[in-house]
């Protein structure tokens, strides 16, 4: 994995916050590749490398917002978790609330963790990189291809 | 045979022809112990015989009655009563009349007259045959008294009543019945009750009540039947139903709850509104929370990056703008943040249950942990009660009073105090710190929302805590307030009272 871009996934309507979450990781001691689908539907075909994803890489990391049109963030997470290569991928939640945390923090959804879109930006940028370098480099994850 | 004045003579002289001695004494003993008061008087009233029964009404002896006249016995206004029937020449038929006794009583009295004649046929006397119908007719008007009294009642209650025969035939009907079903009295009695008011009490749920249910019982209670009337409309009756006078009457009495059950309907409907209404607030303040923080979100976000775009290379007058709009949004996102608790606080259905206060305490102190540790404060608690209590409002309440103790301090250490006493049928808690203290004069403003007494320069905060441990500690039904003191710091009290 040294030497390679993080290939992160990043599934998120919101163009905002797709700003405010690239900016966030640009500091970022490690080199992050960043790929961004803007609904579950989109999120699903490249995860599993449909129509134009063909070439898509294997993300390493999955960001996942939890309301998204066509298919939102539960519905992809239920789907990759029957999956038995997608599951095996790590997803870190993106709540916007304290009740949609609580609804992620029943692991029941499956959700490797959650974070709380914050309101302060800085705040947003030092809990995204504490995620990417708890991630990437605290974590062994599971190698291999699928 | 006809009992005339002259079969009825004929007949005594019949019987004193046969009338030997023996027979004679027999008859005068019959005549001296019966019971009747029975007498015998001349033309002036003078009484020649009294029998006993003459001497227990009265209370004359034989001696003391021979030396009267009659007239003694009889109350002035019916004197002349007997001496007219004997001036008569017919015959005096049994009537009702007083007499007073010796001891000034008034009885009534039944008297039968019997003309006494001498051989010749000339009236020489009478004899009077007295019966006390005192107690008689003390019975009688009791009597009456009492059916005026049922007939009262039956005409002024509200319910409506209607007795029938054993045969289903109305013996009455009374006035509520008659206004409530709009029945002409007169056209009631005598008829059917399925035939009332043009046959508009043929139901069938009544058939059923009447030939097959109540024959079997004695009493039928809350028998509900709902009928269209043609003339009134809808009705939902309760009937009490019941056999009298040794089942030869039923009794009904019919219950109107048409209006009572049109208002229990209706309050299913409100409340159904009431429950839709609640749960469009809570939605609505679910959307406040939610939705209202994206944008605010976005505003301190890009806000921040616009700072960092610059790289430190803004001048100061457009950093300073920057600082406010950023200043703005987040403390827009705060009031947001604490209105929906304080809504909820309203909002949100109750759930008792009893709860340690040690622990719910242990569990906001966890939630302050930061803040403690950074103004090295020391809480003191021990003792508390377990309470039924909404967890989590009690946990709000002293993280907010406990926050304010951390929040104004003074230069020393932060220390707080968490007393409890019971106080009859409640628990009064007190917390008290060594803080900045309140002004007297401000204390009233305080509890209300976002009342503040220092500007969020000095002091970050929306100003909802208070507010909001008030809204809290109401729910439970308790009260909340300052307690005046000597000393530095201050005290807050609450009380919650004890469930079962």
């Amino acid at each position: 994995m040294t030497g390679q871009p993080i290939e992160v996934l990043l599934a998120e309507d919101d163009q905002g916050d797709v700003v405010l979450i690239k900016e966030s990781l640009k500091n970022s001691k490690i080199v992050i590749q960043m790929n961004v689908v803007k609904d579950g539907q989109e999120c699903m075909e490249y995860l599993r490398r449909a129509g134009k994803y063909e070439t898509a890489a294997k993300p390493d990391l999955v960001l996942l917002d939890l309301n998204m049109p066509k298919k939102d963030g539960r519905q992809v997470l239920a789907e990759m978790k029957m999956d038995q290569y997608l599951k095996k991928i790590p997803v870190v939640v993106l709540t916007t609330s304290e009740a949609e945390t609580d609804i992620a923090k029943t692991y029941e959804m499956g959700a490797n963790c959650y974070v709380t879109k914050p309101v302060d930006f800085k705040q947003f940028q030092k809990v995204v990189n504490e995620i990417t370098h708890f991630w990437f480099t605290v974590v062994k994850l599971p190698d291999g291809k699928y | 045979m006809k009992n005339t004045a002259s079969s009825k003579s004929q007949r005594a002289d019949v019987l004193k022809k046969r009338l030997d001695s023996s027979s004679i004494r027999r008859l005068a003993a019959v005549v001296i112990d019966s019971n009747d008061a029975i007498t015998v008087q001349d033309l002036e009233g003078k009484i020649s015989e009294w029998n006993r029964g003459a001497e227990r009404m009265y209370g004359y002896t034989e001696s003391e009655a021979r030396a009267m006249n009659i007239q003694d016995t009889i109350p002035l206004p019916k004197r002349q009563e007997v001496l007219e029937f004997i001036a008569a020449a017919a015959a005096v038929p049994s009537f009702e009349t007083q007499r007073v006794t010796k001891d000034g009583r008034t009885l009534d009295v039944w008297l039968t007259v019997t003309k006494l004649v001498d051989d010749a046929g000339k009236t020489v006397g009478i004899a009077t045959t007295e019966r006390d119908i005192t107690e008689r007719k003390k019975i009688q008007q009791e009597i009456e008294e009492a059916r005026l009294y049922a007939e009262g009642i039956i005409e002024t209650m509200r319910e409506a009543l209607i007795v029938l025969s054993p045969d289903l035939k109305v013996l009455s009907a009374n006035a509520a019945f008659c206004q409530i079903f709009k029945v002409n009295p007169k056209e009631t009695r005598g008829q059917f009750i399925y035939d009332l008011g043009n046959r508009q009490w043929d139901i069938p749920k009544l058939r059923t009540l009447l030939q097959e249910i109540l024959p079997k019982k004695n009493v039928v209670d809350d028998y509900e039947v709902e009928h269209h009337f043609e003339t009134i409309g809808l009705k939902t009756m309760l009937l009490n139903a019941r056999h009298a006078a040794n089942r030869q009457m039923i009794i009904i009495t019919i219950n109107d709850i048409t209006e009572r059950k049109r208002a229990e309907e209706e309050i299913v409907v409100k409340a159904k509104e009431l429950a839709e209404s609640n749960k469009e607030l809570e939605e609505f303040a679910y959307f406040a929370s939610h939705d209202l923080q994206e944008p605010i979100r976005k505003m301190v976000g890009f806000s921040q990056l616009f700072d960092s775009y610059f790289d430190g290379k803004l001048e100061e007058r457009p950093k300073e703008y920057l600082n406010y709009i950023i200043d703005g949004a987040k403390r827009m996102q705060l009031l947001i943040q604490d209105l929906l608790q304080y809504s909820q606080a309203g909002q949100v259905e109750l759930h008792f249950e009893e709860v340690d206060f040690n622990l719910a305490v242990k569990e906001a102190l966890s939630n302050l942990e930061t803040r403690i540790k950074e103004n090295q404060a020391v809480i003191i608690y021990n003792n508390l009660p377990a309470l039924k209590v909404h967890k989590n409002f009690i946990i709000s309440i002293f993280q907010n009073l406990i926050g304010n103790s951390l929040k104004y301090r003074s230069e020393e250490a932060p220390h707080v105090e968490i007393s409890a006493k019971q106080i009859n049928r409640e628990w009064e808690f007190g917390i008290s710190d060594n803080g900045i203290g309140i002004e007297p004069e401000f204390i009233n403003k305080l509890f209300f929302i976002f009342q503040r007494l220092h500007s969020k320069s000095e002091y970050e905060g929306t100003g909802i805590g208070l507010a909001l441990c008030k809204r809290l500690i109401e729910r439970h039904d308790g009260k909340i307030w300052i307690e005046p003191h000597g000393g530095k710091g201050a005290i807050f009290k609450f009380t919650l009272p004890i469930r079962s």
